[in-house]
This record gives C-alpha cells, structure tokens and sequence, in this order.
C-alpha cells in the first residue's frame, strides 16, 4: 500500500503568517481526509533567523508596513479572526516547549491546543507568552482542568523537553528553513521531501499533491 | 462616473518572480474586463536600495527555495522557466529601453517586456547586453520598414536624459508607494481612489476577488492562451 501525501508544517506561535498557515492547513485538512498525514510541529523562529543569517520581515520598515495591510486583507478574504497583538514580538520559547510537551503527552487534544494559543495571541491580539492568558486559553481545553495545564507547563521545563524544540528547529533548518511557516511535504508512495515557504503556497501545494484547491474565501461568493 | 478599476504592476527585467508574476497575471487579466492593466518598469535595485532591504539571492536558502518553487509553478502553469546562470545581471539598459517603449511604441510595449523576460528566463541570454536586446526586440518591429534600425535608435534613446529622468521617477514613485521588491501591484477598486499594494507574484487570487474578477487558478493557466498576442 502506497504512503499517504504528507505535510510537516513547522510554527512558531510568534509569527502572524504561520498563524494563517496552520489555520488555513488545520481548515483544508478536514477535507483532504486520510489523503495527507499532516504534522504541525513546534520549531523556535528565533534560532531559524539565527541559523540562517535572515532578519524578521519587520526590520525593514516598508516591509512591516505591508504586513499589517497584508495580514488585514488575508483575515477579510479568509474570515480567520485576527487582532495585532498588543506585544509584539514576544519570547515564544517557553510557549513551543509547552506545544512539545502537548503534542507528546495530549496528541488527541494537541491540535485544539495549538489553535486555542494562536486564538489568544493573533486571533483576539493578548499576550501568549503571560501565564494567564495561556491558562485562559487552554484550560477550556482540559475540561476546565487548570491543575492539568500547570502540570503540562511544569513538564515543559524538562531537559528533554528542551532538547526536542532545539532537535526540531535544528531539523527545519537542515531541510532550508529561513522563516515560517515551513512546510516539509512528500507526494504519495515518495520518500522525496520538497520544501513550500508562507501561508500563501496551499495553492502550489495542493496542485502538487494531486489534490483540489479549497481557495482562501469561506465561501465562494465571499467579497472583499 | 465611477473610474474604473486598475493595476499597475511595477516590474524589473532582473526579478525572477517579476517574470512568473507579469507571465501569469497577462494571461489571468485577459479574462477581465473593466479593469486598466499598465506595466511600469522600475529599477529593482534602486528600490532595495532605498527601503534598505536585501535581495533574497543574497540568502543562499532564500534562493534555493526561490529556483525550486519557480520550477514548481512551471510545471504547474506550463509557463517555461530556466534560472540563467548568470544571475543577476544590470538591467539598466533594457528597462530604460522599455521606458522608451511604453512612451513611443505602446502598443508593442508588453510584446517587448515578454520577449526581453523570455531572453533571460526562458533562454538565459544575458540582457543587459545591447546586442542581446537589439536580436530580441527586432523581430517584434517586423512590420516596420527598418526594423532592426528602429531598436538601435531606442537603444540610443535609452540613455536620453528625459527617458533616465522618467525611469527614475518610476522607481522613487514605487518606494513612495511603499514598494519593496519586485513586482509589486498597485490595485484600485473601480470608484474608488485609493490604491492597495500587493507584493509578489502569489497575491493574484486575492487581487482578483479585491476586484470582483475571476481567478482561473495555477492548475488551469496550461490551457489558457496569452491574449491576442502572436508568438515570436
């Protein structure tokens, strides 16, 4: 039996274009079915921009200007909800390692997890990086459960922990990464990897993958 | 009367997604009506320059990603791509000579943008030499009773001071505008004044539902002619 299609979408909660990314991939996967495997998996933007001598688009002045104008229009035809958080950027380390730790231990929950930070900090524009918000966001998830998100945050500590996000970052960055969203893919029955930048390659992507493209509107009949 | 909706693609000979951009907007623009298309050469170089930003070749992962997606949208559009092997190159010359062009020969203008983009991606002939240009641009100029002394006249003509002036003042109304790279549109609703820009060559979907037109899709670019315009 062939391999499925998959998808390995390295993010960071930091970046607004992963923030699309993985809401824009979270939305296609539920039609693709068991068509593609798809990962999200945690990697440090930071140690990205590092490792690869790149800058955040943001340093060029007329480069964050057209983000802002950018990420407006990309919420409107989406209907992703997005508010520019209050800080920005934020240390996201300690907010990855605890993904890592949610993605190992609460694989079942890990997908509602990722979503529910992303909501906090670019959807509604709070501080992910506070204890409170995190504790907003995801306790919702654990059945209210505040204790079970503080034993997660407290295993996010771990060496191993740690270890996993630099493995992951170090990987994105073997496989070309320079930025986020990064997104490793393989055909069907291929082992062969190819490489997709941006939350604006689901086009090429899907046509790479002989699958259809579900476009970027919610509906079609959606005006700008 | 409401004025009509509008683009205006700044493009730059030297940009790879400048090609992809101009190659796949012309053939998605052809199935619109209402809307005014204009091609506005700038220098690439000028811009980076003055926004003081940095060529994404200069990262080597950046280029890497760059060629490989390139090569992937070709496949998947049909439109033929080969990265030159002498990258880049100063394009100064062939875009004051398409300055030159837009003013004196409009209507061959976007036949002459693509043939020069075809010289560099397509066959990875070096455009910035004149000879270059001159065996490119003459058979467009066919019809006329000195064809290939006509090209040399606009290869003369491109270092006139009112062409250098005007080929300026399209770069410095770029970065005004807020360019940064190659190619950015610059994008009007139809009644509307107010122009958004859109960088790259992967936001025609969005232009296209900005302006209430239809988006083909990459996939289906293969089976679409470019307009009227006869291959050379």
């Amino acid at each position: 039996m062939t391999s499925p299609a998959s998808i390995v979408c390295y993010y960071d909660i930091v970046s607004p274009y992963s923030y699309f990314g993985v809401m824009l991939l979270n939305r296609y996967k539920e039609k693709w079915g068991d068509k593609v495997q798809v990962e999200l998996r945690p990697m440090f933007l930071h140690g990205i921009m590092t490792g690869s001598k790149n800058q955040p688009p943001a340093n060029v002045p007329a480069k964050g200007t057209y983000m802002f104008s950018d990420l407006n229009r990309i919420c409107n035809m989406t209907g992703i909800p997005y508010s520019f958080p209050s800080q920005f950027p934020v240390m996201t380390v300690h907010v990855m390692r605890l993904l890592i730790v949610i993605q190992k231990c609460e694989p079942a929950l890990y997908q509602a997890c990722v979503e529910a930070l992303y909501g906090a900090y670019w959807g509604k524009g709070e501080d992910v990086t506070q204890k409170e918000v995190i504790m907003a966001a995801l306790a919702p998830v654990f059945n209210g459960s505040e204790s079970k998100v503080a034993e997660l945050i407290q295993m996010a500590a771990e060496k191993d922990i740690k270890q996993k996000l630099v493995d992951n970052t170090n990987e994105a960055l073997d496989k070309g990464a320079f930025g986020a969203p990064w997104f490793v893919v393989k055909q069907a029955g291929s082992d062969e990897e190819h490489f997709f930048f941006g939350s604006d390659r689901f086009e090429l992507m899907t046509n790479f993958l002989d699958l259809p493209y579900y476009g970027l509107a919610v509906n079609k009949s959606a005006k700008l | 009367m409401a004025s009509r909706a509008s683009v205006v693609m700044y493009y730059d000979l030297v940009s790879p997604y400048s090609f992809m951009g101009f190659k796949l907007f012309n053939k998605i623009r052809h199935q619109w009506s209402g809307v005014d298309v204009s091609f506005k050469p700038m220098l690439l170089g000028g811009v980076m320059n003055a926004v003081k930003n940095e060529p994404l070749f200069k990262f080597p992962s950046k280029k890497n990603h760059m060629v490989a997606d390139l090569d992937r949208i070709s496949v998947v559009t049909g439109v033929p791509f080969n990265f030159p092997a002498e990258f880049p190159v100063l394009t100064v010359l062939p875009m004051r000579v398409l300055t030159a062009l837009q003013i004196h020969e409009a209507d061959k203008y976007e036949q002459c943008i693509d043939k020069l983009f075809d010289e560099y991606f397509v066959h990875g002939h070096n455009i910035s030499k004149a000879e270059v240009i001159q065996a490119a641009l003459t058979p467009i100029f066919s019809q006329d009773p000195s064809p290939l002394a006509k090209v040399q006249s606009y290869l003369q003509f491109a270092s006139d001071p009112q062409i250098k002036q005007v080929f300026k003042e399209n770069t410095e109304e770029a970065v005004a505008k807020g360019a940064y790279g190659a190619p950015t549109f610059l994008v009007k609703k139809v009644g509307s004044s107010e122009e958004m820009l859109f960088f790259g060559s992967d936001r025609l979907e969005m232009i296209a539902a900005m302006l209430g037109m239809p988006y083909p899709g990459l996939i289906n670019i293969k089976n679409m002619a470019a307009g009227s315009q006869p291959k050379l």
